[in-house]
């Protein structure tokens, strides 16, 4: 396949996904729209390292994923690794599971920004994984070669991020603000 | 029912499908039987779904913007040599061609020398520095150099 078509087909295909998991990533319309459009060029100018058969979308979000992590670096001179793996949001306390609830419409009303506050204060490494395990449903091995870990680093994340998301959320339904 | 609860981690590895076949029936068997297991269940599926919502609730379209600098940056910015070698040199042809160089060498070495043959060198030729040797220094228990070799030394 000659390769505009191949970014055409790219672009059309996997665009929207693409921008959605850089957006949920970055938490951020400019840095989504940035990361995107790099990552588009890195498959444009690559292309024939993509091996047909393999999943297109699990290549192109560890490309945004590599590029989101490289421009941390860049603005804060390192990587937003500050939450080391046992690190417990002490103040927080209190452990209560979420009560099974219409959850469509408290989203659409009440939840969208607890859960998007819940999720920017996630480290980014825990929210990479958050994502990609229970938004897009990778499986762990798929996780760890998106993100470029091993597979025993994507689980102990996933179970810290999920135990604090639970921690953040109810910190943040209980104090809107 | 198994009495040992699971733990909060193997839960989530459990709804994750990440659980040998054994201990994902094992835990689906105590779930039925307990209650407690059940509502701890049911809290992660409802962060699961929780989040799931939110993403689908944020869910937005591509920008054309953003395509269309997509687009204009390709065409600005075409593939350096340094890439386009590096396609080149991607593993489906770089490892056939490094076979036939290897090969080609191997043969060409080969064929150009020959079979190796031991170096084969006349006794004589040993039995004549031996006699140089005990005549210079008969007494000497240094190994100076025989003069029969230090003459062959010079003429190379």
């Amino acid at each position: 396949m000659e390769q505009t078509a191949f970014l055409e087909s790219a672009i059309n295909e996997y665009g929207k996904a693409t921008y959605n998991y850089a957006y949920r990533l970055t938490q951020n319309e400019a840095d989504a729209r940035d990361l995107t459009q790099e990552a588009f060029i890195r498959v444009y100018r690559a292309w024939r390292s993509f091996k047909p058969g393999t999943s297109f979308l699990s290549w192109i979000y560890r490309i945004v994923t590599n590029l989101h992590r490289d421009e941390l670096r860049r603005r804060k001179g390192r990587y937003q690794e500050e939450i080391p793996e046992d690190h417990e949001l002490q103040e927080y306390g209190g452990g209560r599971p979420l009560a099974v609830e219409p959850i469509e419409e408290y989203v659409e009303s009440q939840l969208s920004e607890p859960v998007s506050k819940a999720l920017a204060d996630l480290a980014t490494e825990q929210r990479q994984i958050v994502l990609l395990a229970d938004v897009e449903g990778y499986s762990y091995q798929e996780i760890a070669e998106i993100v470029g870990c091993t597979v025993g680093t994507v689980r102990s994340r996933l179970h810290r991020a999920r135990g604090q998301l639970r921690e953040l959320l109810n910190r943040y339904m209980k104090s809107p603000s | 029912m198994s009495e040992i609860h699971p733990t909060p981690d193997e839960l989530v590895d459990y709804l994750h499908g990440e659980l040998p076949a054994a201990r994902s029936a094992a835990i689906a068997a105590h779930i039925a039987g307990c209650p407690e297991c059940a509502d701890a269940r049911d809290a992660e599926i409802s962060l699961t779904q929780l989040l799931r919502a939110h993403a689908r609730a944020q869910e937005r379209e591509l920008p054309p913007g953003v395509v269309a600098g997509i687009w204009e940056k390709a065409r600005s910015h075409p593939p350096s040599v340094w890439e386009r070698l590096s396609a080149a040199l991607r593993p489906a042809i770089a490892v056939p061609v490094a076979i036939a160089i290897a090969a080609f060498l191997f043969f060409s070495i080969k064929v150009a020398h020959g079979p190796a043959h031991a170096a084969t060198i006349d006794a004589g030729y040993y039995v004549e520095n031996h006699a140089t040797l005990d005549a210079a220094t008969p007494l000497s228990e240094d190994d100076p150099i025989p003069q029969t070799l230090a003459n062959d030394a010079a003429t190379r």
